[in-house]
């Protein structure tokens, strides 16, 4: 039966009061206490308390991909995407330069950190299916009780002067010209402004998961994705499932050619529910993020060529799709543009985004060097 | 609640209490934990519970093309309403669903498989039935899936309320919160219905 602790069972009191102790020993001295939000926070539904303990304590908060939007990106304590050396910098010094680092519902896995990367700090609280501290492990206490704990704990400190002025995220994207030849740069550049709060963003493993990860979320804006078991072909009866979860929100699915090719038949399920997503094909010949880690002209990386304007005609034909494909930068605002109309008139449309073979988003480039230099 | 009566009272069940199925049983269990949609294929051995499906307004089926697909609407669909579900049929459909079940529990999302199986009178050690590996054994796939779930549950009338009733209470409880979970069940045999909501925790969206 199940090996994974159950939850909704109450802790032994003893060891949520020893936890508690142990909590005040930590924090008391320390100057420079931080969060890191993994994807347990949003499962166990405490995102809530994350933002009750930031505010309480006034700390830096950087979120890892799996977490991406279950903190409000426009608060001041953001401290941007933490991803091991491929951070930005001010995650990075929030994370690594801590006295205490508040670790909560984080998976340390190699796709969300790089390589075998982990962040330093001898205390460090992990919270998750039970709590930690440094070596001594609390059994029973959940993120629930161990928030509550960390929140009547802490007490408030300056905002940190080496954060001062350092941006969440780092734009890479320059100014595009109207017939600059679409890249991965000029894609998320687009797809930024197409965001609007609320919006879940569904992204494929591969370039569409690392591209969306650097993007900046409007409030109530989430990213959807599966980085650390991180099947290709997710994302596409995943933005099913999400629509249907949550009607009156909008929905873009970004997934590769490959793995779009894995459950393209879910396409007519999906568009067969009269539902109307924003879908973004990446055109790129295959298994781009492969190509980043191995051998990237070898022809296994190579796929079938689909004409994917006529995909959602052949397994939806009366969804009235509309269809539309770019391969430059202003092509594809223009696109987008239409998609924004044709989604608020009750329409999906499809963008087939046509994008050279090795083009990576610049996070993606750090981690598979970093998977590829672990023997990956 | 959507419960029925008994054509004819079981033995060992409360008289006054009105009975459902084990199909019925469980969907009451998932919609008080919050589930509004059911992803699956159809397959003969599941087919009893699609109309257990059909028969609750509050529960919508979301046929899919693939098993797969299937797991992985429902894992994304968990993502934001605290629980997903999807119905597989024993053998071919459960196995082509088992690596989206194992992502789910890799990324700790709570989604409930359902997989319908032989009848249990249909079961002959002599007959090898379709779907399963020659031999009798009707536990090949369970056990497969017991590496990649929190727990499993082999649903039968016996076991529901009206057999063995605390048992079947513990099951039941269970398959609402947290983590996912794979449950065999068949859907026309008759038990009694649950007499009160399921103790549940269940995460925010």
């Amino acid at each position: 039966m199940g090996r994974l602790p159950q939850i909704g069972q109450d802790p032994d009191p003893a060891v949520l009061a020893a936890f508690a102790a142990h909590v005040r020993r930590v924090l008391g001295p320390a100057d420079r206490v931080s969060v890191l939000v993994g994807h347990l926070a949003a499962r166990r539904g405490v995102t809530d308390q994350v933002r009750d303990l930031a505010v309480a304590g006034n700390l830096p908060v950087a979120v890892v991909s799996a977490a991406k939007g279950d903190f409000p990106e426009s608060d001041p304590r953001f401290a941007g995407l933490y991803a091991g050396p491929s951070s930005v910098k001010r995650a990075r010094l929030a994370v690594e330069d801590a006295d205490v680092l508040i670790m909560v519902g984080v998976t340390l896995a190699d796709t969300v950190l790089g390589g075998a990367h982990r962040p330093p700090g001898t205390r460090r609280i992990d919270l998750g299916l039970q709590a930690r501290i440094g070596d001594v492990t609390y059994p029973g206490v959940d993120l629930r009780e161990a928030l509550t704990a960390l929140t009547e704990a802490v007490r408030p400190v300056p905002p940190r002067a080496d954060l001062a002025g350092l941006p969440a995220w780092e734009t890479s994207a320059a100014s595009d010209g109207r017939d600059r030849k679409l890249t991965q740069a000029s894609l998320w550049a687009r797809v930024q402004d197409f965001l609007r709060p609320g919006d879940l963003l569904i992204a494929d493993q591969g370039t569409a998961f690392y591209g969306a990860a650097e993007l900046t979320l409007p409030d109530g804006a989430h990213l959807v994705g599966q980085p650390m078991w991180a099947s290709i072909g997710w994302t596409l009866p995943g933005a099913l499932g999400v629509s249907l979860a949550a009607p009156d929100r909008r929905v873009i699915l970004v997934a590769g050619d490959g793995a779009m090719q894995q459950t393209a038949a879910e396409l007519g399920s999906l568009l067969g529910q009269g539902l109307t997503p924003v879908v973004i094909v990446i055109n790129n010949g295959g298994y781009t993020i492969e190509r980043t880690i191995h051998r990237p002209d070898a022809g296994y990386h190579e796929i079938p060529a689909w004409d994917w304007t006529q995909w959602p005609a052949a397994v939806a034909p009366e969804s009235s799709t509309v269809t539309l494909r770019a391969s430059s930068s202003h092509g594809l605002a223009l696109a987008l543009n239409a998609a924004s109309h044709h989604a608020d008139t009750g329409r999906p449309v499809l963008i087939e985004a046509v994008l050279g073979a090795s083009d990576v988003p610049p996070l993606l480039q750090d981690l598979t060097q970093a998977l590829a230099a672990s023997g990956q | 609640m959507n419960a029925v009566m008994a054509q004819s009272p079981l033995t060992n069940s409360t008289p006054s209490r009105p009975m459902t199925t084990v199909a019925g049983y469980l969907l009451t269990r998932l919609a008080e934990a919050g589930l509004a949609s059911v992803f699956g294929v159809p397959g003969d051995y599941n087919l009893p519970i699609l109309d257990a499906i059909a028969g609750r307004p509050e529960l919508a089926w979301i046929g899919m093309a693939t098993e797969q697909g299937a797991g992985y609407a429902a894992d994304s669909y968990a993502r934001l309403r605290g629980i997903g579900a999807l119905v597989t049929t024993f053998g071919v459909g459960e196995l082509s669903a088992i690596n989206a079940i194992a992502g789910a529990y890799a990324e700790s999302v709570p989604v409930v498989h359902i997989v319908g199986t032989p009848a249990l009178t249909a079961r002959d050690d002599d007959v090898t039935l379709h779907h399963n590996l020659p031999g009798g054994d009707y536990g090949h796939f369970a056990r497969m899936a017991a590496e990649v779930t929190a727990a499993q549950a082999d649903l039968r009338p016996d076991t529901a309320p009206g057999g063995d009733r605390p048992r079947a209470e513990h099951r039941a409880a269970h398959l609402t919160p947290g983590l996912p979970h794979h449950s065999r069940q068949r859907g026309h045999r008759v038990c009694a219905s649950p007499d009160g909501p399921a103790a549940a925790d269940r995460p925010g969206p």
